[in-house]
């Protein structure tokens, strides 16, 4: 009962269906929205030498943030999280659910990835991102140094390279039919936690729960959808091997 | 007796002095508790709106009480609600009037939105082809090329670059005009608009530079070599340099009309070094007018020059009356009191 509820609430939510057999065209939906966001990455190729990975993969990558960029793009000059930066450095973990950045990454997020980053990677994938070993200690002064780098967009870069190779490790047998579903896992992930089993990312995979709101919207997409849109429409090159910057 | 009451008359006057020499500095902030969340309260920050000016402050704040409601608002004291679903407060929290919310913090670089300019009525030619500058009814002129051209706040200065021949200028319309050597890049104005600084590469004009084409490879490596140095000058004639590549930022602050610069870890006003707060910011830094005195911001404290320090400031407001420095600042403390600081720097 409670799973066909939620169904029905997917489809109130969602936005328009393309006619069957259609992908839907992000381009034209978020308009200028998507535009800034496809600039920005266009113009910004050092992003893709600063990931330290092959070309697919930074090219992978960056779609998965892809619609981070959109979002940000779209009210960059209306959110304010200067207070929420000083609550979380003030009392933590409860203050710490709200996002930062062209990537809108989450201090929760940088935690996690710091932790996993410290236990799964090796010193030689830390050193090629300029990542060091991350203090352990909840403290103030390590919540201080976090919110510092998530405010440093080269940072933001450098988490989504140890993101990537953190998903890398921890479902290093999960098997994937092809690039695209990989992406769409990746994705999934990023924006409802990675730390989620295999099966739920899976399960919340095709959910449409995204939009450009501030706050909320009647009209909703697939996180996932959209990264592969990008994937597959973005611009190809240039995307410069590794440390090319 | 007589010299007991002239005694104590002294400590008074002395205490008296003392207190008033400590303003404003030594004082404590007032301080006002505009909310105390009730248990299971919590405020969404983001729907929430800190907006303080000099004469009245108007704090509006929406609250959860869990993670799916009730809403709450409350508008400068007063709470109303609950309200099942967030639009409903929102609603309510929308009615507050607040033209200039307070962010995080305001930037302190004095960065002016630059004043819409009719380019070609101020900006022509004169009647032998040269360029001139039309400003406030009088006529400035005539150049070779006017490179820049910058309108105060107050419309009552305009800075420009011009060159001539084998000379630029960096001038004002107040009849301040100063020769400069090498390539102008980028200049800056203070709030007040009296006080103007210019940042210049190299030494060599831009005659000498077109000059450069054919000549020897060893005068054409000397040439590079002197576009590696840097210099300030300011509208006043005094130029600062040569620095290096290690020539940071320059700026005005919107506190205070003296310019300031950093090479390397080092930051100068008006041309001193100055002792700054350690992860010096030039946003987070708030001089007072004479530089005497500054508040400093970070995500973990408001810092006085006075040494005084407060913990998180969650948002930061900074206004200007009568020549002194307000600050006002928000913080919640023992997670459940919204407190408003108000401090003269």
């Amino acid at each position: 009962m409670v799973v066909l509820i939620a169904a029905l609430a997917c489809l109130i939510a969602a936005g328009p269906a393309p006619a069957a057999g259609q992908a839907m065209d992000y381009a034209a939906v978020f308009g200028a929205k998507y535009a800034a966001a496809e600039l920005f990455v266009k113009t910004n190729a050092w992003i893709s030498g600063a990931l330290a990975l092959d070309p697919g993969e930074a090219r992978l990558a960056l779609a998965v943030v892809f619609p981070e960029i959109i979002r940000f793009s779209s009210f960059e000059d209306r959110i304010q999280v200067g207070a929420l930066k000083v609550l979380y450095v003030q009392y933590g973990k409860e203050y710490a659910n709200f996002s930062v950045g062209r990537f809108q990454m989450k201090p929760v997020f940088a935690e996690q990835v710091e932790r996993d980053s410290n236990r799964l990677l090796a010193a030689e994938e830390r050193a090629v991102l300029g990542a060091p070993v991350f203090p352990a200690a909840d403290t103030v002064e390590n919540r201080r140094d976090r919110v510092l780098r998530l405010d440093d967009f080269k940072w933001q870069v450098r988490y989504l390279g140890l993101f990537m190779r953190i998903m890398d490790k921890r479902h290093a047998r999960t098997v994937f039919a092809d690039t695209l579903e990989r992406l769409r896992f990746y994705a999934t992930a990023y924006n409802a936690g990675y730390t989620n089993s295999e099966k739920t990312i899976r399960r919340i995979l095709p959910a449409k729960t995204y939009h450009t709101e501030l706050f909320d919207s009647e009209t909703k997409y697939c996180y996932a959808d959209i990264a592969v849109f990008f994937f597959k429409n973005g611009p190809e090159e240039p995307f410069p091997r590794f440390n090319r910057q | 007796m007589k010299r007991e009451l002239w005694m104590a008359a002294l400590v008074f006057l002395i205490s008296a002095f003392g207190w008033a020499f400590a303003q404003p500095q030594g004082t404590a902030p007032a301080r006002t508790v505009v909310y105390s969340l009730e248990p299971g309260e919590e405020i969404l920050i983001p729907e929430s709106t800190l907006c303080f000016s000099l004469d009245a402050d108007h704090v509006t704040l929406v609250i959860t009480k869990g993670k799916e409601g009730p809403f709450f608002v409350i508008l400068d004291g007063v709470k109303k609600g609950p309200f099942n679903k967030l639009a409903e407060a929102m609603k309510i929290a929308d009615e507050a009037k607040c033209d200039k919310p307070v962010k995080g913090n305001e930037c302190n670089k004095y960065n002016p939105a630059p004043e819409a300019m009719d380019m070609e009525s101020i900006v022509g030619r004169d009647d032998a082809g040269g360029q001139i500058i039309r400003f406030n009814g009088k006529t400035y002129g005539p150049y070779a090329m006017i490179l820049n051209v910058k309108i105060t706040a107050d419309k009552s200065r305009l800075y420009y670059i011009a060159a001539e021949q084998d000379k630029t200028w960096f001038a004002c319309t107040d009849g301040r005009k100063v020769q400069v050597g090498g390539m102008p890049e980028d200049f800056k104005f203070s709030p007040n608009g009296r006080n103007a600084l210019l940042k210049i590469t190299g030494t060599l004009s831009m005659a000498a530079m077109q000059k450069l084409a054919g000549q020897s490879p060893e005068k054409v490596a000397a040439a590079m070599k002197d576009m590696e140095k840097k210099f300030l000058c300011s509208i006043d004639g005094r130029t600062f340099g040569p620095f290096g590549e290690d020539l940071g930022e320059f700026w005005f602050p919107a506190t205070a009309n003296a310019f300031y610069y950093k090479v390397g870890q080092k930051v100068y006003r008006d041309g001193i070094v100055i002792t700054v707060p350690e992860g010096f910011s030039a946003c987070a830094y708030y001089p007072s007018e004479d530089g005497k005195r500054y508040a400093y911001y970070s995500y973990e404290f408001l810092l006085f020059s006075d040494g005084t320090k407060f913990p998180f400031p969650l948002g930061l407001s900074v206004r200007t009356s009568n020549g002194g420095t307000i600050l006002k600042w928000a913080a919640l403390e023992n997670k459940k009191d919204l407190v408003v600081y108000q401090k003269t720097l």
